[in-house]
């Protein structure tokens, strides 16, 4: 029995990643309501300088030749529920594993432009709305099924299918002829609109092609979700969920002659919820590599002389978003009043201990899109009370007739997702801060609810993550009014026709300069709008011990040097052991 | 070993105490339980010890086997078994007198036995702990001890439980278990108050004939004189945790000194009554042994009460053989027991005491 | 026999009156819409997930009468079959969650109960027979710490002290590795549950054992000049034993609800962290089958504790 929909058993435990974990699909990383990654802020004025897509999470000496063989250990923050990327919401965690037992279409170069991975090539039209991908040639999957047009096909509609994973497909392809085979290896993609930038979406979820094979057995068998079939460097050899997943080698991959041979053994992937433990067990010798957002550890990673760690800040920012179809934060007013209001820097100070960046806006001033002009307004109270008074002078009632100010004060909720200590000290610290001009009710709900009343626009304040894609213009799913609807991925809800052209315009730059330029406006409305308060920026950090070597030298079949690893997402293709 | 003394160990006490003391501490004080006794039991001979509930029987018998409990005690005077001073010995020294040397027969068979083994191995345990029987050997002598305790079907006796006996059976199987050893000196501690009076003179029967065949010697504790009468070589009677009187038994009942002894014989319950009614017919509480009385403990009950005894605590006096010990001012037969007896006649006060003898 | 059918009869009808206030309160507390469908649960104004919701409903049986619902689980039920969780898949079953799961949680129970028996035991004995001693005044105020502790407290000083600074044991529990080492690595999760169980053991049967030494047939037995061991664990041990292995049924409970904190700490996937997970999920199905698995398990303990007293005790065997 298969009933459409998403239900993440596993990975709702990372808050958030129900809905949004889901939408890696488009390669956008994003997060959910913020109550652990609060925490999660990027490396702070000491801390090692945060590089672009991740800092070489090793430091072998050059002339250390790699040596095979071995098992690498690896720490995860979740499991997932399944990996079968057309339908499993895959956060950074699954990523971390689909990546090792799928191959991308394309991938993210150090430059941050997509290359070509399992796909040979891809030419646009002229009018950048056809492209013509074509695909390796010799492919076959681990199931010895031959990788071919209408395995992406297949793919591409089941993903569409999805009535979740599909949110943030279906507005961006007509409804049919999307992809079109021309031949056994290669196809036209039909999108919508034009981009110069159409490759990036198929670089996650939606790049990982999964075998056609598998995929049809899948819709008999719920079960084969657990064991994932691609064309990756490694394969899938044993599960136990909660526990350990392990994947072994795949000695018949095909990238060994293009890019390289692959060293390790086996992979075990052991997903740890608790921080705590997982640096417990580095340091233990029972992990290899680790990954995690929660701040309070970098300083002893840093400490312990055997391991190394590299944090990246580029990705997801912390923000309180605001629900702009409801009063009484329809009013532009209360948005910023609320803003006004929020102590930033005593929230920074409380709440990050001295580790990671405050945010002003999305990017982070070493990003090129960096726009110096927006500043996050916040700790001036007197400013909030001026606009409150204004606002709640003009006696508002909502549609239904329900005055929005008590004793001259915004009535307004805030809501999070608990049991959590934590989420609790921080709903009390913005109380702190908003009572003056706000009589907040505080809604602790459950993490469920939490999601669902988000995604379907019930409510009026949330703590959330969001907006690390690694192209800036594929965040657009959260921004455009077409997202708004029964499941809105435009959260806020805010629709703003200029924002929209704006945002078709980056993706069709003149140049270069341009698309920095029109990014750098983009931030400039989304500040403008007060849809969110933006916080801190949420920073991962990959920790290994000086045993593994290797993550960095990743290459794509061109010979593009790759990243080695994507807001916490691991790669291990060219990871290798020493004894 | 010359004749000489082969002679004195004939007459040498099997057992003696000097001055024991023993007293507890509890919250209300110092109560001196057993408060100076001197007794001696020779080989052979069975020894009475009666008394009111609380005058420190149970205590006394206790003090000389060493099963006093550890805390909260104070412990003065000399325990000797054979000549050697026993009152100091720790437990484990005290392992090997137990069962092989003395033994000990409680009141209560329902609780002294233990309701969860087996009556066999409860028997075999001390024979094989005691005289290294292999368990077949212990459970065979078991059986023949059952046998000789005259419980009927000795064999599957050793099967059952506790439970599954009745009173009298069961103190017969305490009898054997205390005999099992072959002990020297035995200690019965009211054996068979607890039980139906028609069982009481059996099993006084069996214990008596059990010490005449083994050459024991007997400590028999019990508040009913008219038992001792019966199977006792001497009685002494106890009071406040003092011995008040110690006599052979002819003697004492055929010239009882003490007015406490007199009350006691005056209201001896008789076999074929209740075996509960106890000796309930002395007017008067026993004394308060943490505070006890200054003078004669026995002064605020006794009828021939005068000064001196209020204020003054009589010593041990001998009567007329030098066996034959009582502390009191005015025993029997003086002259100022006479004349208190006159008057209380007169009034009308005085029971007869020898009626009901 | 008739004692025994009665007794079993009652606890057929406590666990029907456990799963029926199970049952009841699951559907009044939480709505499972959410965690089949996720989002488009409450997605109401949109024809597909309409659709879906509605056929959602069919599959799960949410559209009937709560006590039509309440019979159609029970009658599934006895015939072992648990239903599928609240999830889009309608994946794995209950019995595959459960089946997977439960043994590991049992070897950990299993383990503690095993753990606290015997260490409270002789614990108990050296206690009581120095009861009031310095060094069971020391036993009973490290007892007293132990039952205090939470387990969660527990858990972490064992492993800072075995794992990280001892480096004897390790952190996690493996569910692929061989048997012997996931038995090792079950040992401080063991501990952690087991300690304060332990502890509340020895208080008890201490209590018991020195009441018990304080009777006539204790003395009895000291005149039989056996050895203080011997008194202490054939003839004091076993009359002690009633209150201990009542309380030692009963503790199963307390040991399944500490496992929760040990499985989560020591990254055991065993049926209590998927209990919690469950709750938190609304995943009735599974939630229910656990509840009922541990309700039954707790059942037939306290039915063998009650077969035990007879074992002890002859005077019960009638
Ligand atoms: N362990 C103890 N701690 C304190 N007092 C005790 C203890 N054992 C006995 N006693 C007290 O010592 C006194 C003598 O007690 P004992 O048992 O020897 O009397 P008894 O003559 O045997 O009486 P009964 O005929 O009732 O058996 C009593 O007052 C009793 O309360
Ligand atoms: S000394 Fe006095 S009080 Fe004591 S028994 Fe003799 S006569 Fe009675
Ligand atoms: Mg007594």
């Amino acid at each position: 029995m298969k009933i459409y929909g998403q239900s993440s058993r596993r990975t709702r435990r990372i808050l958030g990643a129900t809905v949004v974990g889901l939408l890696s699909v488009v390669a956008v990383a994003c997060g959910g309501d913020d109550s652990s990654s609060s925490n999660s802020t990027p490396a702070g004025t000491e801390a090692p300088a945060p590089t672009d897509s991740g800092a070489p999470a090793t430091d072998a000496p050059a002339e250390e030749t790699p040596v095979a063989g071995g098992t690498l250990r690896v720490g995860l923050e979740a499991d997932v529920d399944g990996l079968n990327p057309t339908a499993s919401a895959l956060a950074v965690a699954g990523l971390t594993m689909a990546s090792a037992v799928f191959d991308p279409l394309f991938t993210f170069d150090v430059d941050g432009n997509a290359v070509p991975y399992l796909a040979e090539s891809i030419e646009p039209s002229a009018d950048f709305m056809v492209w013509t991908m074509k695909l390796r040639a010799g492919v076959v999957f681990h199931d010895g099924t031959p990788l071919t047009t209408d395995a992406v096909i297949k793919q591409f509609e089941i993903t569409r299918a999805d009535p979740l994973v599909g949110l943030a497909v279906r507005p961006y392809y007509p409804e049919t002829g999307a992809v079109v085979k021309i031949d056994d290896l290669t196809m036209e993609f039909h999108p919508l609109e034009a981009s110069q930038f159409f490759p990036t979406a198929l670089t996650a979820q939606l790049g990982y092609i999964a075998s056609p094979t598998w995929l049809d057995a899948l819709a008999a068998d719920p079960t084969l979700e657990q064991k994932p079939v691609g064309t990756g460097p490694f394969q899938f050899d044993s599960r136990t969920e909660d526990s350990v997943t392990k994947f072994v080698r795949n000695d018949n991959w095909w990238g060994t002659d293009i890019i390289g041979p692959t060293y390790l053994d086996a992979i075990e992937f052991y997903p740890v919820t608790d921080p705590d433990t997982r640096t417990e067990m580095i340091q233990n010798d029972e992990l290899d590599i680790l990954h995690t957002t929660d701040t309070n550890q970098f300083q002893t990673y840093r400490d312990d002389p055997t391991l190394t760690t590299s944090i990246d800040d580029n990705g997801e920012e912390y923000f309180l978003m605001i629900n702009t179809a409801k009063a009484p934060f329809d009013d532009v007013r209360v948005r910023k009043a609320l803003a006004l209001a929020t102590d930033r820097q005593g929230y920074y100070d409380l709440f990050n201990t001295g580790e990671g960046r405050m945010a002003d806006q999305m990017f982070t001033p070493d990003s090129p899109y960096y726009n110096p002009d927006v500043k996050q307004e916040g700790n001036d109270p007197e400013a909030a009370a001026a606009l409150v008074a204004e606002y709640c002078g003009e006696n508002p009632v909502d549609d239904a007739g329900v005055a929005q100010c008590t004793d001259g004060k915004v009535n307004m909720e805030y809501q999070w997702s608990g049991p959590s200590v934590l989420a609790t000290r921080i709903a009390d610290f913005y109380n702190e801060n908003w009572k003056a001009s706000f009589n907040v009710t505080f809604d602790e709900k459950s993490q469920a609810d939490n999601i669902q009343e988000a995604a379907l626009g019930i409510y009026n304040v949330v703590g959330w993550r969001q907006f690390g894609a690694e192209n800036p213009g594929d965040d657009r799913v959260w921004l455009e009014c077409r997202n708004i609807g029964g499941i809105s991925l435009n959260w806020p809800r805010y629709c703003d026709d200029a924002r929209d052209a704006l945002i078709k315009e980056i993706a069709n730059p003149a140049s270069p300069e341009e698309r920095v330029g029109l990014i750098q406006e983009l931030v400039q409305n989304l500040h403008d709008s007060y849809a969110y308060i933006f916080m801190t920026h949420s920073s991962w950090a990959v920790v290994n011990t000086d045993k593994v070597h290797g993550n960095c030298d990743r290459k794509s079949p061109d010979g593009n040097a790759l990243v080695c690893s994507i807001n916490g997402r691991m790669f291990f293709q060219s990871t290798w052991l020493s004894s | 070993m010359n004749q000489s003394e082969m002679v004195r160990s004939e007459h040498e006490p099997l057992v003696e105490t000097i001055d024991v003391k023993t007293h507890f501490k509890t919250a209300r004080g110092i109560a001196r339980a057993v408060d100076g006794v001197s007794i001696q039991i020779r080989r052979g001979q069975s020894l009475g010890v009666v008394g009111e509930s609380g005058s420190g029987k149970t205590v006394l018998s206790r003090s000389i086997m060493g099963l006093l409990p550890r805390n909260g005690v104070i412990r003065e005077g000399s325990v000797r078994y054979q000549g050697q001073e026993i009152g100091n010995r720790s437990d484990k020294e005290m392992q090997s007198i137990w069962g092989r040397e003395m033994a000990m027969i409680f009141q209560d068979p329902m609780t002294s036995l233990n309701p969860v083994m087996k009556v066999g191995k409860q028997i075999a345990e001390s024979l094989r702990k005691n005289l290294g029987m292999s368990a077949t050997e212990a459970l065979a002598v078991a059986e023949k001890l059952l046998h000789d305790v005259r419980i009927p079907e000795p064999a599957r006796r050793l099967n059952q439980y506790p439970h599954e006996l009745s009173g009298g059976m069961r103190q017969r199987v305490m009898i054997a278990i205390a005999m099992a050893c072959g002990p020297n000196m035995l200690f019965a501690d009211e054996p068979t108050t607890a039980l139906d009076v028609t069982v009481q003179a059996q099993i006084l029967e069996l214990l008596s004939e059990q010490k005449r065949e083994r050459n024991m010697s007997l400590l028999l504790v019990t508040h009913n004189l008219g038992v001792v009468a019966g199977y006792t070589d001497e009685i002494a009677v106890m009071y406040g945790g003092k011995v008040v009187e110690k006599a052979p038994t002819k003697t004492l009942f055929a010239n009882t000194k003490m007015p406490y002894t007199e009350a006691l014989l005056s209201s001896i319950p008789r076999l074929d009554q209740p075996s509960h009614s106890r000796l309930s017919t002395i007017p008067g509480r026993p004394p308060d042994i943490v505070h006890p009385p200054k003078g004669c403990r026995f002064a605020p009950r006794c009828a021939y009460v005068r000064d001196l005894c209020l204020n003054e605590e009589p010593e041990l006096q001998q009567a007329d053989s030098p066996d034959h010990t009582y502390r009191c001012f005015y025993p029997v037969g003086s002259p100022e027991y006479l004349e208190r007896r006159v008057e209380l006649t007169r009034k009308g006060e005085l029971v007869e005491s020898e009626g009901s003898n | 026999m008739r004692y025994y059918v009665q007794r079993v009869a009652l606890a057929i009808l406590l666990l029907l009156a456990v799963s029926m206030l199970t049952f009841g309160a699951l559907n009044i507390l939480g709505d499972p819409l959410f965690n089949i469908l996720g989002p488009v649960a409450g997605d109401v104004n949109n024809p597909d997930s309409i659709k879906m919701i509605a056929l959602a409903k069919k599959e799960f049986n949410l559209d009937r009468a709560l006590p039509v619902r309440y019979f159609i689980w029970l009658s599934h039920f006895v015939r072992g079959d648990f239903g599928v969780t609240f999830s889009s898949t309608g994946q794995p079953p209950v019995s595959g969650v459960i089946s997977e799961r439960l043994p590991r949680t049992i070897s950990l129970v299993f383990l503690a109960q095993m753990f606290a028996i015997f260490v409270s035991i002789p614990w108990a004995i050296i206690a009581a027979a120095r009861a009031g001693k310095v060094s069971d005044r020391i036993s009973t105020i490290n007892a007293f710490f132990l039952v205090a502790m939470p387990n969660f407290a527990i858990a972490v000083i064992l492993k800072f002290v075995f794992s990280l600074k001892l480096g004897w044991t390790p952190i996690t529990y493996v569910a692929d590795d061989p048997l012997s080492s996931r038995l090792f690595q079950l040992l401080l999760p063991a501990l952690t549950i087991g300690l304060p169980v332990a502890a509340v053991y020895q208080r008890l049967l201490r209590t018991d054992l020195i009441t018990t030494l304080q009777q006539d047939f204790i003395l009895l037995a000291r005149t039989k000049g056996l050895s203080k061991t011997r008194i202490l664990f054939v003839h004091a041990l076993r009359p002690s034993l009633f209150s201990f292995i009542t309380v030692v049924g009963l503790n199963t409970g307390a040991l399944i609800g500490g496992s929760i904190v040990a499985e989560t700490v020591f990254r055991i996937p065993g049926i209590g962290s998927t209990l919690v997970e469950s709750i938190f999920r609304n995943d009735f199905p599974v939630v229910l089958a656990i509840v009922m698995i541990v309700a039954s398990a707790f059942v037939v303990i306290n039915l063998l504790v009650d077969f035990a007293y007879t074992l002890i005790d002859p005077r019960v065997r009638r």
